[in-house]
């Protein structure tokens, strides 16, 4: 019995490497795409830069701190006052 | 098993090797494009032939292209006999149209939205340049573009203009 159970698994595990590789090959395959430089016009977006909006993303975020400071915003607690530090 | 394992190796580095650019030397890839400003129009590099051609792949949203633009009209009024071909590779028409209004008119602006030519061309980078010879060969290629490739480019249309 045991050695009927072992060479089933002996016999399992070729076709889950094979299924691994696989899958393997088709993510390395999907994950990355190599957009050609004349294709990247939507890439070339300014909205695409992360740094375009940072000022705005920073006044955001001091108000959203300092409105929900007494609730935990984002990053230091305060007092909830209202005030700037 | 084993032999399964090869071909799948094997297929997967074929899937890997991609079409090669054209090199200088070799002829250059042909087109037909329609003009920028008069749609109707198109312009076929094998019409030119007999004619030194610099192409120049060039869109609204690359900053760099803003730098050739100018230096190939410049080119172009050094020599009259040069033929510049101007493509846009913007999905967008208008946005090119607004983009060339600026630069000079003495070069052919064309519009290559599919970007066929652009593919055949396999361009390195942006913008991309090629200097096509009386003969039909491509030449000379760059791959993007520096201030230092100015002088390189002019030397190398005065050595093609003075070619047979």
């Amino acid at each position: 019995m045991r050695r009927t159970r072992a060479s089933a698994a002996g016999r399992a595990t070729p076709a889950f490497a094979m299924a691994a590789l696989l899958a393997g090959l088709a993510m390395a395959c999907a994950g990355c795409a190599n957009v050609k430089p004349y294709a990247r016009e939507k890439l070339a977006d300014p909205i695409m830069d992360p740094a375009s909006q940072a000022s705005k993303q920073a006044m955001e975020q001091k108000f959203h701190s300092t409105r929900e400071g007494a609730m935990g915003g984002p990053t230091a607690v305060g007092g909830g006052c209202g005030c700037s530090k | 098993m084993r032999l399964r394992l090869h071909l799948l190796s094997v297929a997967f580095l074929a899937g890997l090797v991609q079409a090669s650019a054209p090199k200088p030397g070799g002829a250059a890839p042909g087109f037909q494009l329609p003009e920028l400003t008069r749609n109707a129009s198109t312009v076929t590099l094998h019409d030119l032939r007999g004619q030194v051609v610099l192409v120049d792949f060039w869109a609204s949203w690359c900053p760099p292209c803003r730098k050739t633009l100018p230096r190939i009209g410049h080119l172009r009024l050094l020599h009259p006999a040069l033929a510049v071909l101007a493509i846009s590779v913007d999905e967008d028409r208008r946005k090119a149209l607004e983009f060339m209004k600026v630069w000079d008119t003495n070069v052919v602006f064309l519009h290559d939205s599919k970007r066929s030519a652009a593919a055949d061309y396999d361009l390195g980078g942006m913008p991309s340049l090629y200097l096509v010879d009386k003969k039909g060969a491509l030449r000379f290629r760059h791959d993007g573009y520096t201030e230092n490739d100015v002088k390189k480019i002019e030397a190398e249309v005065k050595l093609l203009m003075e070619e047979s």
